[in-house]
This record gives C-alpha cells, sequence and structure tokens, in this order.
C-alpha cells in the first residue's frame, strides 16, 4: 500500500521546514528510524527519521524546496513509476527489435504528438503539467528512460517566454521579502486601519516649486516631509506607536519615504525632519537615494521611523490609501499633482490638484483627530512659503 | 549537567571533528552533555543551502557545515559555543532550543549591561538594530552540535566581504564596538559558564 512519507513536526512552533537534502533516493529501501533527509528550520539543521520501511517509489520535495509540516515530502510502496535500469535496458532491446513504420517517420516532429499514456512522467510532473497546461510531449525528461520529473517541467517553464516564467514559475523570496511580508500582513491584521482623503489645491505649491533655486535639486518627496513634520510636530499623537498598555509619544520626528527597489520595498528615513531644514532634508535624501541605487543603506537610514510617506506621483496615481508601516502611528500617501476644473471664486477655472490620504492606527486616534491633522498639512500644503520659514 | 571545556584558539575543522566525535559517543549511550568555549582562526562558514549571492568576495575559501543558516565569518575575539545536547532526553524541542540559546546569550550580555534582544523570525541576538550574536544548530539523530558565535573584539571588516546571513555586513556589532574598548575573552567565558544553568 502506497503510504506518504510527511514533512515532520520537529517543534511545537514549526511551520514549515525546506529540503537541504536526500540521503535517499527513488527506489532506495528504508528502514524505519534511518535517516532519509536534511531539513533546515528557523537556524536548525536535522536529519529526519524514517518513520516507516519500505521502497521510496516518489520524491515529491526536491532540495531546496520547503513544504508545510504534515505534507507529502515522498512516497512509500507506491507504484514504481521509475523502472529499474535492467527494466530499461530490456525494453530499449524490444524497441530496436520492432521497427517503427516509416509513414510515421515523416511526419514533422512538431505536428508528433504521442498519446499521453507513451510518455513517462512522475505524478507531480504530471500534475504540474495539468496545471500548466503543458503538453507532456514537448518536456524533455532526464530521468532514467527520459521520465519526465517535475524539474522537467520547472525547467520547461523556465526556457522558452521569460514572460512565462514570471506568470507561473515560482519565485523564492529573498529573505528581505519574506521580512517585509509578515511585517505587511502584521500590519494589516494587528492595526485597525481607516483613512481619510483631503484634495489639496496645489496651485501655490507647483509655483513655489517652479520658483526653487534649481540648483539644489529640492523634489517634491522633500517638500512633502517637510510638510509632515511640520503637521506632525503640532499633532504629537501621530508621531506615536501602539504599546501593549499605553500609547508610546515619540521624541524625534523620524520620516520614511518608501521605495520600490528590486529586493522589494525600502522605507529609509530622515531623523529629526522637524529640526533640519527644506535644503537638509533634501541633502539628506539625496544620499539616502544614492544608497538605495548602490544598495548600501545604512541601519541607521532604516531604522527608527516615526511616520512614513508613500508617493505614487510619479506613476500618475490618483489616489490610494497605505498600508500603516509599523510601529508608527500613521502613514501618508501622496498621488499625482493634476489639473481639473476647480471652483474658485464661484468661479470654474483649472486649478492644480493633489489628492493626500492618510492612514490611521484607530487604537491611537479617531476620525476627527485625523480629519484635523490633514486638514492642517493640506493648509501647509496649500501655503507652502511656511515651509521655508 | 554539562562538561565545559575551554578549546582556547582551534581551527573550525579541528573543533568540528571533536565536535562529531563527541556526537557519535551521545548517540552510542554517552550521557554527559558539552557546553565548548573557543576562538577560531579566520574562517567563512555556511549551512547547506547558502545563497551564493551573499559570497561578495568570491575568492574566500568557504567551509561547507551541517549547521542551518547562511554564510557567516568566524575568527579571533569572537567566542564560539557549541552544544552537544542530547535534544530528546532534553525538555526543549529544537526552537525552544535555539530561543534558549539566544536567552544564553542575553542573560550574559545582560551582567556587562549591554541591553540585548531576540527579533521574531531572525534569529540571532540584536542589540537595538545591529546583531551581535549569530546562531546556527545541527542536528544528528537527536544529538545537537554547533550553537552560537558572540562577537566580543572581533576584527569586524572582515564580514564585509559577505552578507553575513543574508543580511548586509553593516549590521554586524560586536562588544568592544558597544563598549569603546577591548573586553577580556575569559571573562566572558566566565560568565557564560555561571549562566547554563538555563539549560538544566
Amino acid at each position: 500500500m502506497t503510504k506518504e512519507i510527511t514533512m515532520p513536526r520537529l517543534s511545537e512552533t514549526m511551520a514549515d521546514g525546506k529540503i537541504l537534502s536526500w540521503h535517499k533516493k527513488v527506489n532506495d529501501r528504508i528502514n524505519k528510524g534511518e535517516i532519509i533527509a536534511e531539513v533546515e528550520t528557523d537556524k536548525a539543521n536535522m536529519e529526519i527519521e524514517a518513520v516507516d520501511s519500505g521502497v521510496i517509489s516518489d520524491i515529491l520535495v526536491t532540495e531546496g524546496q520547503k513544504a508545510k509540516v504534515g505534507d507529502p515530502i515522498a512516497l512509500l510502496n507506491g507504484k514504481r513509476t521509475q523502472k529499474l535500469p535492467e527494466e530499461i535496458k530490456a525494453e530499449e532491446v524490444k524497441k530496436e527489435e520492432k521497427p517503427e513504420k516509416p509513414e510515421e517517420r515523416e511526419i514533422p516532429k512538431h505536428e508528433y504528438k504521442p498519446e499521453k499514456i507513451q510518455i513517462k512522467a512522475s505524478p507531480l510532473a504530471r500534475k504540474m503539467a495539468e496545471k500548466e497546461h503543458i503538453d507532456l510531449s514537448d518536456v524533455k525528461g532526464s530521468g532514467p528512460g527520459g521520465r519526465i520529473r517535475e524539474s522537467d517541467i520547472y525547467e520547461y517553464m523556465k526556457k522558452p517566454e521569460t514572460a512565462q516564467e514570471e506568470k507561473t514559475g515560482e519565485k523564492p523570496l529573498s529573505r528581505m521579502k519574506q521580512t517585509i511580508a509578515d511585517r505587511m500582513s502584521r500590519s494589516k491584521k494587528e492595526i485597525p486601519h481607516f483613512y481619510v482623503t483631503y484634495e489639496v489645491d496645489a496651485d501655490r505649491l507647483v509655483n513655489f516649486y517652479n520658483n526653487l533655486d534649481k540648483t539644489k535639486n529640492i523634489t517634491y518627496n522633500d517638500i512633502f516631509i517637510k510638510a509632515a513634520a511640520l503637521a506632525l510636530k503640532v499633532h504629537p499623537i501621530f508621531n506615536s506607536s501602539f504599546e501593549q498598555d499605553h500609547i508610546e509619544l515619540r521624541q524625534n520626528i523620524n520620516i520614511g519615504i518608501a521605495f520600490a527597489t528590486e529586493d522589494g520595498l525600502l522605507v529609509p528615513v530622515v531623523h529629526d525632519c522637524d529640526k533640519k531644514s527644506l535644503e537638509e532634508i533634501s541633502a539628506e535624501m539625496k544620499i539616502i537615494k544614492d544608497r538605495v541605487k548602490n544598495n548600501k543603506l545604512k541601519p541607521e537610514n532604516m531604522t527608527g521611523g516615526t511616520f512614513s510617506i508613500s508617493n505614487m506621483g510619479m506613476y500618475g496615481v490618483k489616489e490610494f490609501s497605505a498600508i500603516i508601516n509599523p510601529p508608527e502611528a500613521a502613514g501618508l500617501a501622496v498621488s499625482a499633482i493634476f489639473k481639473k476644473p476647480v471652483v474658485k471664486n464661484d468661479e470654474i477655472v483649472i486649478g492644480y490638484i493633489i489628492n493626500i490620504t492618510l492612514s490611521a492606527d484607530h487604537r491611537i486616534v479617531n476620525g476627527a483627530d485625523a480629519a484635523i491633522f490633514l486638514k492642517d498639512l493640506k493648509d501647509i500644503l496649500e501655503n507652502p512659503d511656511n515651509i521655508t520659514k | 549537567m554539562f562538561k565545559i571545556e575551554n578549546l582556547g584558539l582551534i581551527d573550525f575543522n579541528k573543533a568540528l571533528d571533536y565536535q562529531n566525535k563527541l556526537v557519535f559517543l551521545k548517540q552510542n549511550g554517552l550521557k554527559t552533555d558539552y557546553f565548548l568555549l573557543m576562538e577560531h582562526n579566520h574562517v567563512f562558514t555556511t549551512g547547506k543551502c547558502a545563497d551564493a549571492r551573499n559570497i561578495l568576495d568570491k575568492n574566500i575559501p568557504i567551509t561547507i557545515t551541517n549547521r542551518g543558516g547562511d554564510i557567516t565569518y568566524h575568527g579571533p575575539g569572537q567566542l564560539i559555543g557549541y552544544i552537544i545536547l542530547d535534544l530528546k532526553s532534553s525538555k526543549f524541542d529544537v526552537h525552544d532550543f535555539l530561543r534558549h540559546i539566544e536567552l544564553l546569550i542575553i542573560n550574559t550580555l545582560k551582567k556587562i549591561d549591554i541591553n540585548a534582544c531576540k527579533i521574531d523570525g531572525l534569529t540571532g541576538v540584536w542589540v537595538e538594530d545591529k546583531k551581535i550574536a549569530s546562531i546556527g544548530i545541527g542536528v544528528k539523530k537527536g544529538i545537537t552540535m554547533h550553537g552560537f558565535a558572540l562577537n566580543v573584539n572581533t576584527d569586524l571588516s572582515y564580514f564585509s566581504k559577505i552578507n553575513p546571513c543574508g543580511l548586509d555586513a553593516g549590521i554586524i556589532t560586536s562588544i568592544a564596538r558597544i563598549k569603546k574598548a577591548n573586553i577580556n575573552m575569559e571573562m566572558i567565558k566566565e560568565m557564560f559558564m555561571s549562566e547554563l544553568k538555563l539549560f538544566n
């Protein structure tokens, strides 16, 4: 009877394990208690022992792959899908004795689709092929007798079009991406988010930006950082974090700016933004951007944030809301500056508009607090001369 | 109870042979658990599934081991602690064991007024946002080996040849860096020995 060898629970808190190496291969006989593989969980490399005796008929999780606790990693005593070397030999001899019909040979190769039953493939490879709509006859098998293994399907998926790989291939997560994924889902799960949006009249802001000394290369982001710092100074509750039994007001105003990088989302931090001038913030941002580009961010660039800004203006996004970057109390989403007809002094004119959305932690502040804070930020952005004062 | 051995400065591979010998003896019934303290000569080691992209200087020789975790550096000034213990007859499962190694280091650092902590999902010991100790163990038939590496007076520049444990080298710190002075290694070893009761 076929039995599954499953990823063992090596610890109470173990969720999954990565197969580091198999000590056995398909068709190997294993005895109860024998070491069959090595598994990595957390920072421990553990040997796993066979729970039952029998012959391994299939390996489902290959080296370097992860499996959840309880998921099958190999099959024991199954119908052997992989033939023994002597059987393959016997088959080849048989084949040679029976020449193929000449007309069959003339069929062009790409049109020649043998029936599925003739193709040797592991059950997992078949399942994967079915799921990914891959014709097994197109796949070259690397197993004995040309048997198709799951790794061949991966190879096949990787090869022809890279676009296909992006869509269907498995992309292992870097540790950084795993950490980001954890933080983001923890934030959404634990923090009761709510959102407030204001439409900011950006006429003066655009004018202010255009009149800046261009040699200093000050960006809109620099302006948003300074503006947010001014608003946070007046509303310290938005510069806080929720602790178990109290709200911790943070001493410094350290603002993070979200960067999309190849390795995932980075939120480098400019410290003490309220104490720095727009020029100083801008100069620091330049260094940070450079470090992001060269992958040289220092830990101090990455820690101590008390508020975060995400700007998608460069992508022309009209409005969006951000996930709060824990343990912060709130985050600001800044959209694109765009022109639209607006009513000014009872007249319809074309004006610059920018939408800003605050995401806030409802355990710390309520809607009215957020509206007042954001209204102040809107006022600062609508009267940007105050930013340089 | 642990038998504590101070091996002084010893090559990684020589210490590995010794660990393997103790593991073998324990697999065959030896009751004594071992806590080995030492320093290694310069060596870069890695777990089995290391990511080659974390080796920045491709010219450095790498030793592949059966501990968990990615690439790291060992060298003089770094305190190595290996624990050879029968997990099956202890009160720990493998994750508890890792957490207790972290606690052992945290408790020891507390004695010299360094407030260290652990971070969920990033095994090791941290002082604020810097990593001061790395942990990686192997378990062979229920017997643990390898353990931790604590930077006491380590020359941290060696870490810049790699992404230690997949992280940026700038994230590594040492007791000496925090205290702005070199620390007596033997004193640190003594402090560890007195904290070992944690494992009883």
